[in-house]
């Protein structure tokens, strides 16, 4: 199991891709959200190995959807899982679907959402 | 960002490619499959398929659903139909969800929202309400998803675990 370091330095290292190629400033602004989540991923399974819940497959049982209902911090406030929600259904919709998503499109959802997200993942890690 | 608008028959309705694909490799056909082998993190399961329909306002087929995620849990004693009434009460208000299809395994329950809107205040609604949901249910695994499509005349999959509500 990896431990929430690990997991951290994963979403930090998705969150440079975006820097170091510039994704959200083109017409790959879907794979620029595509890439946030991915890091937004990470942050979450970081508070989940802190917490104790091991994410072995993204299939249901043992899944990143049942971390966000089992970890007590994410049944909090539905902010959380409002933002995780959000950066996942867009990160679906920019690879499967025909939207086209822009620069703009990409500094709300993080802003909004990835933002937010991590900042209450980062509040609530112990290391 | 934008809804696409598709015509009655153009509607593109399916299953994302690599969950075709999983579908295929695992079960050695095409068809409605969880999606375990996606390269990407998401589970993402397939979209009910479609096709025309005739206007009913309100469709429900619903078996008895009592399993539990794991087998020294205490049975969950709420049905499918129990546990999916109250989650289109949580939404049914929002004007822009028009169906909610939800299906039923021994691992849990499957919800697609149709939602005919891509705005994250609509969005947002859908999920504090499987938000809640999940606080209400919390020995119960679900794999929420959501349809961003324009209400249609689309025909759902039948079953005999599935639940149907449309606007």
């Amino acid at each position: 199991m990896a431990t929430p370091s690990e997991h951290s330095s994963k979403a930090l290292h998705n969150e440079e891709l975006l820097g170091v190629h510039k994704l959200a400033e083109g017409k790959f602004a879907g794979w620029a959200i595509t890439v946030l989540f991915c890091s937004a991923l990470h942050w979450m399974r970081a508070l989940a190995a802190q917490e104790g819940f091991q994410i072995k497959s993204y299939s249901r049982n043992d899944s990143e959807k049942l971390a966000l209902q089992q970890i007590p911090l994410f049944r909090q406030s539905p902010q959380p899982f409002n933002y995780y929600r959000s950066l996942k259904d867009a990160s679906q919709d920019a690879r499967y679907e025909m939207t086209q998503y822009s620069s703009a499109d990409f500094l709300d959802l993080k802003q909004r959402c990835f933002d937010p997200f991590k900042s209450f993942i980062i509040t609530n890690l112990r290391t | 960002m934008s809804t696409a608008i598709f015509t009655v028959g153009e509607t593109k309705w399916g299953h994302p490619p690599d969950a075709e694909s999983a579908a295929v490799a695992e079960n050695g056909r095409p068809g409605p499959s969880l999606n375990h082998g996606s390269v990407l993190p998401e589970s993402e399961s397939s979209k009910p398929l479609a096709a025309p329909e005739d206007d009913s306002i309100q469709i429900r087929k619903v078996a008895r659903a009592s399993w539990s995620r794991w087998p020294d849990e205490t049975m969950a004693a709420a049905s499918l139909e129990t546990i999916m009434d109250e989650f289109v009460e949580l939404v049914k208000d929002n004007p822009k969800v028009w169906a909610v299809y939800a299906t039923e395994d021994p691992s849990g329950i499957t919800v697609w929202t149709y939602v005919d809107s891509t705005d994250r205040n609509d969005l947002s609604l859908v999920y504090e309400a499987e938000w809640q949901l999940l606080n209400m249910y919390p020995q119960v695994g679900f794999d929420f998803n959501t349809a961003l499509v324009p209400a249609g005349h689309e025909q759902f999959d039948d079953g005999e675990k599935v639940y149907l509500y449309r606007r």
